[in-house]
């Protein structure tokens, strides 16, 4: 041998020492390759530009508003409770219409495109067991939904206040509370939405099957045991946690009977059981 | 020599392995092994179950009946192993923004420290010849520089064993010999063992120590190329041949080939790509590669590819498998 490398590499070097327990330790240790796979992630999302379409789309919906919600007198626009506004812009458009949408736009280059699933092939037959690479991209899309969103969020509440009746950007600091309110808001949707559509998105057909069985699991099944008399589908759970986070702002109707201690619970354990079923799922998938 | 070391004189192995996808059987009580410091060449036809043999090699699929052995050890679900472990896939599958240079470096990452990391995404580009382009994005890059890049990424790290899953498709025969050079080194320098599956016989032949041939799910005949070789000598083979200018290309061919080198040229276009391809019948598969790279080389004629129809492959395999 004549350096440290071609000592490490050779396979006289595996004869004598895979198995061994400091092999192992050298390999097993998947700390430094779920930081490179988190990195090679977020590049991967970054770089392919789908986050791009769906802010696109987010911020098309501008001249909507300004057509809808805006008070225009002589000319002028002006909104007369920028956070009231707000918030009816969430609620009302961006989180039902926009959100989901973009949950599966933006981790379509990680789940589903045309080269994610031989890159995947490609990344197993490196030393990175698979729940950690699973756990990295669980990871990845989720900061990167958050983060796309919350800047879309943040547009969105700049613009009603710079518009406001009392002069641009008046009272947004006094408003910062109701912000800081629908942040708190779109992390759980997020924990719930992206990674489940992540895991759909790599199971493919029949992860759209398993898709619609969790939608009517949490819109009808879950629902269904706190409707005593409601002869209508109810709202969520997450809506129950929106009623309490903005209470002055929003009163959702949902069904009398959930209450907020079944709703957290609910949105805490939903992300823990999408990264178990992805963790066993890549765990037992075969590439054929 | 102690136990351990006899295990691993057979990096990887196949042992009576099925494997099958609802009513198609792709391997059917195939058996071989992957020496330790040798080429071996795994050929056969499309669908004889080539892909379906490495993937499980591979640990990305698991056997129906049999045992697959990677290191002495069941590969499915077994990162560890593949710390030694290279992989050139047959599908492209680069991250479209990713520049030369970044992509051998993360992949490195898996295996290798940072500064390590950077230093051999340096040497493997110079090695596959890449250097120039290094900073360039790989969807600007042809097919052939496309195939040299999944060869570079699985030699990052100078693993153990290099499975290539058809390394050589898309590659003209000056680059193809550049690489079979690279190969020889590595197994030369770091005792590094390939394991490579082709559609091209006479090439394997070229600079393997032993070669598979599968037919069809299953393993049809193993051995030291000379015995292949006598094996087939007899039987015509059949070559397509993908270049720009065909028409000059085959009269090269004709002026400087007897009956025997080659025996019969047809002209056809490539339904997909619409380019100029010929197929060459020939006697003389050894004497006709020879020539194709002489030719190229000489009159710089760019090839685009060059590999074994299926159908004159699915006759030789017949024949191996007649008798």
């Amino acid at each position: 041998m004549t350096n440290l490398e071609e000592e490490i590499n050779s396979t006289q070097y595996i004869e004598n020492l895979i198995g061994e327990k400091n092999v192992k330790e050298m390999v097993l240790n998947q700390q430094d390759k779920l930081i490179n796979s988190i990195k090679i992630g977020f590049k991967t999302l970054f770089c392919s530009k789908k986050w791009l379409i769906y802010v696109a789309l987010a911020v098309m919906f501008l001249p909507v508003i300004i057509l809808n919600e805006i008070d225009n007198e002589a000319g002028s626009i002006r909104f007369i409770h920028p956070d009231e506004t707000f918030v009816d812009i969430v609620f009302g458009m961006l989180f039902p219409i926009l959100f989901i949408f973009g949950c599966l736009l933006v981790s379509l280059p990680l789940s589903a495109d045309e080269i994610s699933d031989h890159s995947t092939e490609l990344y197993l037959v490196k030393p990175i067991k698979r729940e950690v690479y699973w756990l990295s991209r669980w990871i990845v899309i989720n900061v990167t939904v958050y983060c796309v969103n919350i800047i879309i969020y943040f547009v969105y509440f700049l613009f009603v206040h710079a518009f406001a009746e009392k002069g641009a950007f008046a009272g947004i600091g006094e408003n910062l509370d109701v912000f800081g309110g629908v942040a708190i808001f779109l992390l759980l949707a997020t924990l719930i939405y992206s990674g489940t559509f992540l895991l759909v998105g790599m199971i493919g057909n029949q992860g759209l099957l398993l898709s619609f069985i969790l939608a009517i699991f949490e819109l009808f099944i879950i629902s269904m045991l706190f409707m005593s008399d409601s002869p209508y589908i109810p709202q969520n759970n997450l809506y129950e946690i929106a009623n309490a986070i903005l209470p002055d702002h929003v009163d959702f109707d949902t069904p009398k009977d959930l209450k907020l201690w079944f709703a957290q619970v609910y949105v805490t354990i939903f992300p823990i059981v999408i990264i178990a079923l992805g963790a066993f799922y890549l765990r037992m998938r075969e590439f054929k | 020599m102690s136990k351990n070391s006899n295990i691993f004189d057979v990096l990887a192995k196949l042992d009576h392995v099925t494997k099958s996808f609802g009513e198609v059987v792709a391997v059917s009580e195939a058996s071989f092994s992957v020496e330790k410091g040798k080429i071996t060449g795994f050929l056969g036809p499309n669908g004889a179950g080539k892909t379906t043999s490495i993937k499980m090699i591979l640990g990305l699929t698991r056997p129906e009946k049999g045992r697959v052995t990677l290191f002495g050890k069941d590969p499915f679900y077994n990162s560890s192993l593949k710390h030694f472990l290279g992989y050139i896939p047959e599908i492209e599958c680069f991250p479209k923004w990713m520049k030369a240079r970044d992509y051998f470096f993360w992949l490195g990452r898996f295996q290798l420290t940072r500064e390590e990391a950077f230093r051999r995404a340096d040497e493997v580009l110079k090695e596959i010849g890449l250097e120039d382009v290094a900073n360039k994005r790989i969807q600007k890059f042809s097919k052939g520089m496309k195939q040299r890049m999944k060869i570079g990424q699985a030699l990052i790290h100078k693993p153990a064993l290099i499975i290539g899953d058809e390394p050589f498709n898309g590659l003209d025969p000056v680059v193809r010999r550049n690489m079979i050079d690279l190969f020889k080194d590595y197994t030369r320098k770091y005792n590094s063992t390939f394991f490579i599956s082709s559609h091209i016989l006479f090439e394997m032949e070229k600079f393997s120590e032993k070669v598979i041939l599968m037919y069809k799910g299953r393993t049809i005949a193993q051995g030291s190329p000379i015995h292949i070789r006598e094996m087939i000598e007899d039987q015509p083979h059949s070559i397509q041949i993908t270049v720009k200018d065909s028409k000059k290309f085959s009269t090269l061919l004709i002026n400087n080939a007897d009956e025997e080198v080659v025996s019969q040229i047809k002209f056809q276009k490539d339904i997909r790509s619409n380019e100029n391809q010929l197929v060459v019948l020939t006697n003389e598969p050894r004497e006709f590669y020879r020539l194709v790279t002489d030719l190229a080389c000489d009159h710089e004629i760019p090839i685009i590819e060059i590999k074994a129809t299926d159908e004159g492959l699915e006759n030789l395999y017949k024949s191996l498998t007649i008798g």
